[in-house]
This record gives C-alpha cells, sequence and structure tokens, in this order.
C-alpha cells in the first residue's frame, strides 16, 4: 500500500512533511500580506500615520529588548555598543560589525 | 505634489545594494538554521525547501521544535501564525506607500518582507524613497543569502562549530539597534529625540520582556507594537 502511494520517490511520509512546509509557508504569506490588506480599508490620516510609525519602532524594539531579556549580558552588551557605534561614527555596518566582534570575544574568553 | 509610487528594475536593484552587505551576516545565520535542522533529523531537502518557501529564521527555527511528531498540526500552524504576526504590523506600517501600487504587483513584492529589509524600506520610504523594489530588491538578496547558508549548513553540518564566537547570535538584535538609533541622528537635536522616544521605548520593552514570560511565542511582539502604536496616537500633535 505504501508503495502505491509514492509519488516519484516521496514516501507519503515525506509528502506531509512537505504539505506541512507548504502550509507554513501560506500562513506566512497570509501574515506579510494581511497588514497592507487591512488598511487598504481604511483612508491614512496623519494621526494613523503617526501611530503605525511608533508600531514600527516598537516591533524593533521589542524584538531587541526580548533578546536582551533572555540572553542577558552579552546582548545587552552588544546592542549599548552597537548604539555607541551609531552615534560615534553614524555607520550602521561598523557598529553592527563592533557588536560582533566583541560579543564573539566575550564568548571565546567565558568559554 | 510626490511622486507615485512604483516598482522599477532599479529600485530592486537599489535594494539589493543596501542590503548586500546585510546579507553576508545572513549567511551564519542561515548556517546555524541548516545545522540545527539536520542535527533535528530533517533531510537537507527539506531545510533547503523550508528556507525557500517559508524565508523566516523566526518561524523556520520555531517549527524545528515540532520536528518530528507535530509536523503537521494546528498548533505548528498557529505558533508560525504568532511568531510571524509582527509582519502584519510591519505591512501596516509600509501601507501608506505599498498601498498607491495596483494589488498585483505589490502582493508578489510582499513575499520578500522581512525585519532588515522592512527597517530599510520604512526608513527609505519616510526620506522620500517612491520605489517598491528597494523592499524587493533588499529581500531578494537577504533570501538568496538565507538559503544557500541553509544549504551550507545542512551540507556541512556541525564542521562549522560554535557560530556563536563569531557573534552570530547578537547579529539581529546590533542591526535592529542602528535601525532605531539611526532616526535619532538626523534629527536637529538627538537628545530631544531621545527625550521624545523614552515613553515608547520604556513601554515597547517592558510589555515585550513581560510579554515573552506569559504569552505565548511571537505575541510578545504584537502586544509591544499595540501600545507602541498607542503611544505615538498619544503623543501626536502634543
Amino acid at each position: 500500500m505504501a508503495d502505491s502511494l509514492m509519488i516519484s520517490g516521496v514516501a507519503p511520509g515525506d509528502l506531509a512533511i512537505y504539505g506541512a512546509i507548504v502550509m507554513m509557508a501560506l500562513v506566512i504569506y497570509a501574515m506579510r500580506i494581511a497588514g497592507g490588506e487591512l488598511m487598504s480599508l481604511f483612508s491614512m490620516t496623519p494621526r494613523l500615520k503617526a501611530v503605525l510609525t511608533a508600531m514600527a519602532t516598537a516591533v524593533l524594539i521589542a524584538i531587541v529588548a526580548a533578546e536582551c531579556a533572555r540572553g542577558g549580558l552579552r546582548p545587552s552588551s552588544a546592542v549599548l555598543v552597537a548604539a555607541a557605534g551609531m552615534v560615534i561614527t553614524k555607520s550602521p555596518l561598523f557598529s553592527i560589525a563592533l557588536a560582533m566582534t566583541l560579543a564573539g570575544l566575550a564568548r571565546w574568553l567565558m568559554g | 505634489m510626490a511622486d507615485k509610487m512604483k516598482i522599477t528594475v532599479a529600485g530592486v536593484m537599489g535594494g539589493i545594494r543596501a542590503l548586500g552587505p546585510i546579507a553576508v551576516f545572513i549567511l551564519p545565520f542561515g548556517i546555524a538554521f541548516g545545522v540545527a535542522a539536520i542535527e533535528k533529523g530533517m533531510t537537507a531537502a527539506q531545510a533547503l525547501a523550508m528556507s525557500v518557501l517559508l524565508y523566516s529564521a523566526a518561524a523556520q527555527f520555531a517549527s524545528l521544535e515540532y520536528w518530528p511528531a507535530g509536523f503537521p498540526s494546528l498548533a505548528l500552524a498557529l505558533t508560525i501564525a504568532a511568531v510571524s504576526a509582527r509582519m502584519v504590523i510591519m505591512g501596516a506600517a509600509l501601507s501608506p506607500w505599498s498601498n498607491e501600487i495596483p494589488r498585483k504587483e505589490r502582493l508578489p513584492a510582499f513575499f520578500f518582507l522581512s525585519d532588515p529589509n522592512f527597517a530599510d524600506s520604512f526608513q527609505s520610504f519616510q526620506a522620500g524613497e517612491r520605489d517598491l523594489g528597494r523592499l524587493v530588491g533588499g529581500g531578494f538578496i537577504l533570501w538568496i543569502a538565507w538559503i544557500l547558508g541553509t544549504a551550507f549548513g545542512a551540507a556541512a553540518g556541525a564542521q562549522f562549530g560554535d557560530l556563536d564566537l563569531f557573534g552570530v547570535d547578537v547579529l539581529m538584535a546590533a542591526y535592529f539597534t542602528t535601525m532605531i538609533v539611526g532616526p535619532w541622528l538626523r534629527e536637529s537635536s538627538v537628545v530631544r529625540a531621545v527625550v521624545q522616544a523614552l515613553p515608547l521605548i520604556i513601554a515597547a520593552s517592558a510589555v515585550a520582556v513581560v510579554g515573552d514570560m506569559v504569552l505565548p511565542a511571537g505575541w510578545n511582539i504584537v502586544a509591544a507594537a499595540l501600545v507602541g502604536g498607542a503611544i505615538g496616537g498619544w503623543q501626536y500633535g502634543r
């Protein structure tokens, strides 16, 4: 029976796995387009634009804060270094590289 | 009057140039996922299929928690939705610009929406960029790096060693920090910009951290975004 379900060498178990991957891809794509489609139902006022701008910044802040809280001193230090690097050099790439280098060094020293 | 939004090849190339340097850093992330997927028992083809079709580090790493017993399941779908919920906010934040473009053109473009190219595009559009190709190009180069990284990781497995020694685990936090700080540095008074942003920083951080402990995975970001939006609306015109 299992052999009869084989399609081009893909076993039924594999089909379920690839089906799950496609299902996940559809869920994520739906999330990607949902925001814009919802907003097409409302008119864009300056206040709504301010709300969305703050929401977007809050997303970034939230990701960073949660990561720092979970990871402790290392990511928190990296964030501070990246922020300081930006203020001093105004170069995102340099600031990111500096933060990664110091985090890697800290990992190497602490084992 | 501002130019109308469009999608052009020049815009795509601009996005590739802007996010190209960041894509180099995405490679190790992809390698980390490839290694983790193989260690969990996935085949290289399955890991690659995930990276090609999902293109979401957070969702893909989260899905590994369900491997193999929970593959597929409703819980897996809900977890993927929760982890990806912030993309709804990102799409809404880009809508003042993206919704000027016909649906049949903008919907495919949003396949490439991810955290780094959202941050880049949002800032670019605020600064006057009128080409959604910026989002597509940035996302495309990151997508390629993500797939290549996954392939390397799946092929070479644990031979890469501890990627944290290269600071890979702090890449996203560091990148987002530069995205948060960047706009303040363009203000006439940096101190004033930071002070004005303090309520947002404190509230979003607190909600994200507490929510991380009490809410299902990913919903803390959504909650922080909603609180942030409320603060933005409250501060408007004050």
